[in-house]
């Protein structure tokens, strides 16, 4: 699982810092704040990980 | 009775803010159609504006508002559909698009069964819908609601979205500026669903 989560934040971290992302139209959040909420092992954070855990 | 569509759109955050934009266009091209929109913008996107707007048995409900796989929200996350609400467009695995055919009975809910996730660049774009990249991953929806006002039947209009999901698809990866978005445009095509009979249409 840090594997996975040290892989999907190197992701992360190549998506520009003016790009947000949008979750169920309830928040959205830049990268920074993306790899914060997968850091707290929350439910914002855990569904980016699963996305991009899909992907790949 | 003339047809009729309801369309939520709260506008009370960023992206609720996008898809307020988008939903422009269907509302546009359904009073073209002919079809009476009950456009439940901002704080009219609430309960009561809701369900009375449901009296009028619209053939298409479209939500922008947030929420998860068990509530819609509108204006200020004020809940209009839940597990108990009395609503014919209520289904748990499904949100986004209600349509019903009032001649056949036929219903289907259309959208995605599980989270749906877009990416953007609001501070480059003053006007949400200058924004090239939310256009990816907006556009596809929209194409749904405009398909079933052509004509089309719920099926045929699902297809036209994985269509244009599968043709934004190919232009991220021959574009390596928004290849990071890659993986969120095929989650969401991949969970894209129609729940009820295909053959409805509006």
């Amino acid at each position: 699982m840090d594997e996975t989560k040290a892989k999907v934040i190197e992701r992360i971290k190549c998506i520009p810092k003016d790009v947000k992302i949008s979750i169920d139209l309830n928040g959205i959040y830049s990268p920074e704040e993306i790899i914060e909420h997968i850091n707290s092992k929350d439910e914002i954070g855990k569904k980016i990980i699963q996305i991009e855990s899909e992907y790949e | 009775m003339n047809k009729s569509i309801i369309i939520t759109r709260p506008n009370c955050s960023q992206s609720t803010r996008y898809v307020f934009y988008w939903a422009k266009e269907i509302i546009d091209l359904a009073k073209e159609k002919g079809i009476d929109v009950f456009d439940l913008k901002v704080e009219r996107a609430n309960d009561k504006e809701f369900l009375k707007a449901m009296k009028n048995n619209p053939s298409l409900v479209i939500f922008n508002g947030g929420g998860n796989m068990k509530k819609v929200l509108g204006f200020n996350n004020e809940v209009l559909i839940d597990k108990d609400s009395i609503c014919l467009f209520t289904r748990e695995t499904t949100r986004m698009f209600g349509v019903r055919n009032n001649e056949t009975g036929a219903i289907a809910y259309v959208g995605h069964d599980d989270s749906y996730v877009f990416c953007c660049s609001p501070a480059n774009n003053y006007n949400p819908l200058d924004d090239k990249l939310a256009h990816l991953f907006l556009d596809p929806v929209n194409c749904f609601s405009h398909s079933l006002l052509n004509g089309l039947t719920v099926g045929e209009a699902a297809l036209k979205v994985k269509e244009e999901y599968e043709k934004n698809i190919k232009e991220v990866k021959n574009n390596p500026e928004y290849e990071f978005a890659l993986p969120y445009l095929i989650w969401n095509m991949n969970h894209f669903k129609v729940i009820g009979d295909k053959e409805a249409k509006i």
